[in-house]
C-alpha cells in the first residue's frame, strides 16, 4: 500500500518539478530576452558608431591597401584596373624610407615610455611623501598635459633655438641663441644646435660628434656583429629577468642547444666591445662609464651564479631565444637602412632626443597622477609590517612598492606605449615650414608622420604615395601594434599581482 | 598617519612635546619640497616664457633674444618678463591677425580667430555631449543590465582600445566624404561621438554605487533613465566631469583629422598652424605665443575649474 502510494507520488512530485523548472526556465530566459533587447537599445548608439568609424574601417583599410595609386575615392570601391593585390606592402617592405620611420619610431617609443615611466615613478614617490600641497603639486604636473602640442611645440622650439642655423658655423659665446643653450654655456657645457642637429647622443657626448651626420659607410660586419651582441644583451637580460620556467625538459634541451649557439658570439662580442671601446670612446669620460657598466654587469652576474648554476639551462634557453630575437633585429636594422649604418651605438639622434624629452614633459603629469593613485592604494599596514619585519630603504622599494603597484605599471606601460607608436603632433607640429610642405628630417621621421606625407602629402602619381600605399602603412602599423601589446601581455602580464 | 620619511621607530619622539615634534616634522619636509618646488618650476618654464614672451614688444621678442646678455640670475628672471612694458595689444593683434608687414585690418567678428575658435567650441561640445550620451547609456548598460553576450561585446569594447586612430583616418576620409560632409563640422564631431575610455570610467562608477538603490528606485516606478539622470550621474560627477574634459581635450586638440577631413572649416589648431607657417611674413615672436595662449587658455581655465575631481577621475580609471 505505501509503496503503490509512494510510487506515483514520488513520479508526479518529480515530473512536477522538472515542468515547473522548466517552464521557470523558459520564462528566466524570455525576461533575459526582454532585458537584453533593452540593454542593446543602451548600448546601440555607442555601438554604431564605434563599429561605423572605428572597426569596420579597418577592414576597409585593408581593402584600399590593395590598390595602388588612388588619392580620391568616389564611392566606396576605387577603380578595378587600380587593383594590384599585395604590390603596396611589396613595397613598403622594400622602402627603405619605412624602415627607417619604422626603427625611429621604436626607438622614440622606448624613449619615452622608459624614460618617461622611470620619471614619473620617482616624482609620484617623492609626492607620495608630502601630504600638504599633494593636490597642488599633482593639478600644477597634471598641466601640460592638458595643452595642446600645437601650441607648446612653438614655445619649446624658441626655447631650443641654435646658436646659428648653418651647422659649419662655430658657436659663439655671445650669441646662444635659445634659453637652453644660454643655460647650457653658463655652465660651461658646449653649446648645442638641438633640434637642427641629427648627430646621435653618444657620438656627441664620447666622440664630439666626430661621426658626421650619417656615417655612410657600406655594411660594415664588424659592425653589424657589434649590434647584434647588444642588442641579444640587452634581450638577454630582459628575457633572463622575466624568465618563467615550466617544462624543465625541453628547458634543458633548449638550454644546451642555445648555449652552443650563443657562447662563440658572446665571446665574439666581448672582444669586439674591448676594440670598440678603445676606438670608438677615445675620451677618458667615455671610456670610464663604459668600464663601470661593464664592471657592474659582472658583478650582478657575480650575484646570480647561485642561481645560474641552480636552473643553467632556463638561463640559457632564455638565452638562446634572445639571441634569436636579437640577431633577427639587429641584421633588419642594418640590412633595411640599404647599406647606410647610422649606428645604434651613436644613440638617437639630439634632435630626436629634443622631441622625446618634450613629449615625456607633455606626459609626465598624467603618469605621475596614476602612478600616485595606485601608491596611495597601498595600505599602510602593510607597510609597517614590512617594515616590522626589517625592511628598509630599496628593498622596502623593490619586494613591497613595485609588485603592489605592478598592475598600475602594467597599465601605463601598455597605454603609453599605444600612445607614443602612433604620435604625430608633436613632430607635425615642430617640423612645420612655410606654406604646405612639411619636410621631416631623415632621423625624426616616425611611422605616423610617414603615413601622413604617403598618404595626403600630395598626389597619387607614384607607387609611395597615394591612399593604397598609406593604408598599407596603416595595416602594418595596426598588426605592429597589436602584436606589441600581445608580447607584453605574455612577458610581463604573469609577472604583474593582481591581488 | 604614519609618517613613512623616518627610518627609526617613531616611539621615542612620542615623548617629546607635541609642537617640537611637528615643528621637526616640517622641517624634515624642506628640502621636499623645495626639491618638488624646483622639479615644478622646470615643468612650468615654458608656459612661463610663452606668457612672458607674448607679453613683449617686437624688438624684444626675438628667439635669440638672450645674445649678448651676461649670465646672472637676475638677468635670466628679468628676461622672462617685458623689460619695456607689457603689450598687450600683442593679444589682440594675434586675434584679428594684425602682422606689422601684411598691413590688413580686421575687426572683432570678421577676424581669423574668431572663425577658428568658433569651429572649434562647436566641434568640441557637440562631441562631449554625443560622447556623454552614448558612453553613459552604454556604460549603465555593462553596469546594471544582464543581457546575451555581454562578455563578447564586453572584449569587443576592449579591443578597441587598441586600435591606432590613424588606421582609422583614411577609411574614415571616405565614408565622411561619401556621406557629404567633408569641410563641414559634422565630419569632426559624429566620428568621435563614442569613447571606450569615457565607457570604461563611467561604468566603474556606477558599478561602485550600491545596488539598493538601483532598486529602491525601481519600487518607486523610477526607470532606467529616470534612474541615470536622478541618482547614477549626479554620484558619478567625477567621472562625468572627467570624460567630458577628456573628449573635450581630444577634439579641441586634435590636429591631422581636421587637417584631413575639414580643412575648410579650420580648428583653432589648424589656424595655429595657418599662423606658424604664414611663410611670406617674417615671425612674429610675440604674435606667435599670444596666439598659443589664446589656443590653449580654454582647456586650461577649463582645466582649472574642475581639476580636483578630473584627476580623482583619471585616478580611479588606472585602479584596475
Amino acid at each position: 500500500m505505501a509503496t503503490v502510494q509512494n510510487k506515483p507520488l514520488l513520479t508526479t512530485n518529480s515530473e512536477i518539478s522538472t515542468a515547473e523548472e522548466q517552464q521557470l526556465k523558459r520564462r528566466k530566459f524570455n525576461k533575459k530576452l526582454r532585458r537584453s533587447f533593452k540593454a542593446y537599445l543602451f548600448i546601440a548608439p555607442a555601438f554604431i558608431i564605434l563599429v561605423v568609424f572605428h572597426f569596420l574601417p579597418i577592414f576597409y583599410a585593408f581593402f584600399l591597401s590593395l590598390y595602388k595609386r588612388i588619392s580620391v575615392v568616389k564611392g566606396i570601391v576605387p577603380p578595378s584596373e587600380r587593383f594590384a593585390g599585395f604590390y603596396n606592402y611589396e613595397t613598403l617592405f622594400n622602402n627603405g624610407e619605412f624602415w627607417n620611420a619604422f626603427f625611429n619610431t621604436i626607438g622614440y617609443a622606448a624613449g619615452v615610455v622608459i624614460i618617461g615611466l622611470l620619471l614619473a615613478l620617482g616624482m609620484a614617490l617623492l609626492l607620495d611623501k608630502v601630504q600638504e600641497g599633494r593636490n597642488f603639486y599633482r593639478t600644477a604636473f597634471f598641466l601640460p598635459n592638458v595643452t595642446s602640442l600645437v601650441a607648446v611645440a612653438a614655445v619649446w622650439k624658441v626655447m631650443f633655438t641654435s646658436y646659428s642655423s648653418t651647422a659649419l658655423a662655430k658657436p659663439k659665446l655671445d650669441h646662444p641663441g635659445g634659453l637652453l643653450n644660454w643655460i647650457f654655456s653658463g655652465f660651461g657645457l658646449p653649446m648645442q644646435r638641438w633640434l637642427l642637429d641629427e648627430r646621435g647622443i653618444f657620438n656627441l657626448i664620447f666622440n664630439d660628434g666626430k661621426q658626421g651626420a650619417i656615417a655612410n659607410y657600406d655594411i660594415n660586419w664588424l659592425a653589424v656583429v657589434l649590434e647584434l651582441g647588444l642588442a641579444l644583451l640587452i634581450f638577454g637580460l630582459i628575457i633572463a629577468i622575466g624568465r618563467n620556467i615550466q617544462r624543465p625538459q625541453l628547458e634543458r634541451v633548449m638550454g644546451g642547444l642555445g648555449l652552443l649557439l650563443a657562447l662563440p658570439i658572446v665571446a665574439l662580442w666581448v672582444y669586439l666591445m674591448v676594440v670598440e671601446i678603445v676606438n670608438f670612446v677615445d675620451s677618458p669620460l667615455g671610456s670610464g662609464i663604459v668600464i663601470i657598466l661593464l664592471l657592474g654587469a659582472a658583478y650582478w652576474l657575480y650575484i646570480q651564479l647561485p642561481s645560474i648554476r641552480k636552473n643553467w639551462y632556463g638561463w640559457a634557453s632564455n638565452y638562446s631565444i634572445a639571441v634569436g630575437i636579437g640577431a633577427v633585429l639587429a641584421v633588419l636594422g642594418n640590412l633595411a637602412k640599404g647599406g647606410q649604418w647610422n649606428g645604434w651605438l651613436s644613440g638617437p639622434s639630439l634632435s630626436m632626443f629634443c622631441i622625446i624629452a618634450i613629449a615625456i614633459w607633455h606626459s609626465l603629469g598624467f603618469n605621475i597622477v596614476i602612478l600616485l593613485a595606485g601608491l596611495t592604494n597601498i595600505s599602510r599596514e602593510l607597510y609597517e609590517a614590512a617594515r616590522l619585519d626589517g625592511a628598509q630603504g630599496f628593498a622596502m622599494f623593490w619586494r613591497m612598492t613595485v609588485p603592489l603597484l605592478s598592475p598600475t605599471l602594467f597599465f601605463l606601460l601598455i597605454i603609453s606605449t599605444i600612445s607614443a607608436l602612433q604620435s604625430f603632433n608633436l613632430i607635425y607640429a615642430i617640423f612645420i615650414n612655410g606654406g604646405n610642405s612639411t619636410t621631416i628630417p631623415h632621423t625624426i621621421s616616425v611611422l605616423a608622420t610617414y603615413y601622413y606625407q604617403a598618404a595626403f602629402g600630395g598626389g597619387s602619381d607614384s607607387d609611395v604615395n597615394g591612399f593604397g600605399y598609406g593604408s598599407a602603412i596603416v595595416i602594418f602599423m595596426l598588426i605592429f601594434i597589436l602584436s606589441l601589446t600581445l608580447i607584453q601581455q605574455q612577458l610581463l602580464g604573469k609577472r604583474v599581482n593582481y591581488d | 598617519m604614519i609618517e613613512s620619511t623616518s627610518s627609526k621607530p617613531i616611539a621615542a619622539t612620542r615623548t617629546t612635546a607635541f609642537q617640537i615634534s611637528s615643528i621637526n616634522r616640517w622641517l624634515r619636509k624642506v628640502p621636499l619640497h623645495l626639491l618638488l618646488a624646483v622639479l615644478l618650476l622646470i615643468m612650468l618654464t615654458p608656459f612661463i616664457w610663452m606668457i612672458g614672451m607674448s607679453l613683449k614688444p617686437d624688438a624684444e621678442a626675438t628667439p635669440n633674444a638672450l645674445d649678448g646678455v651676461s649670465r646672472d640670475l637676475g638677468t635670466l628672471t628679468g628676461f622672462f618678463w617685458p623689460k619695456g612694458g607689457v603689450q598687450l595689444e600683442n593679444y589682440s593683434d594675434a586675434w584679428t591677425g594684425n602682422f606689422a608687414s601684411s598691413g590688413i585690418k580686421h575687426g572683432f567678428w570678421d577676424a581669423p580667430f574668431t572663425g577658428y575658435y568658433v569651429n572649434s567650441l562647436v566641434a568640441a561640445f557637440g562631441t562631449v555631449i554625443g560622447v556623454l550620451i552614448t558612453s553613459t547609456l552604454a556604460a549603465f548598460a555593462f553596469a546594471r543590465m544582464d543581457f546575451f553576450g555581454k562578455n563578447i561585446l564586453f572584449t569587443f569594447l576592449l579591443a578597441t582600445l587598441t586600435i591606432p586612430s590613424e588606421a582609422t583616418y583614411l577609411p574614415n576620409l571616405v565614408i565622411v566624404s561619401n556621406l557629404g560632409l567633408t569641410n563641414n563640422l559634422l565630419a569632426l564631431i559624429v566620428p568621435w561621438t563614442a569613447s571606450v575610455f569615457s565607457i570604461f570610467l563611467l561604468r566603474q562608477f556606477f558599478m561602485s554605487i550600491p545596488q539598493e538603490l538601483y532598486e529602491a528606485g525601481q519600487l518607486d516606478g523610477l526607470g532606467e533613465l529616470g534612474y541615470l539622470w536622478r541618482i547614477a550621474l549626479p554620484l558619478s560627477s567625477a567621472a562625468v566631469l572627467t570624460s567630458a574634459l577628456f573628449s573635450f581635450m581630444g577634439s579641441w586638440n586634435s590636429v591631422l583629422w581636421p587637417l584631413i577631413a575639414s580643412p575648410g572649416t579650420p580648428t583653432v589648431q589648424l589656424g595655429l598652424k595657418i599662423f606658424i607657417s604664414n611663410g611670406d611674413t617674417q615671425t612674429q615672436w610675440n604674435l606667435l605665443m599670444a596666439g598659443s595662449t589664446i589656443a590653449i587658455l580654454p582647456i586650461v581655465v577649463l582645466y582649472f575649474f574642475v581639476q580636483r575631481r578630473f584627476i580623482e577621475g583619471i585616478a580611479r580609471s588606472g585602479i584596475k
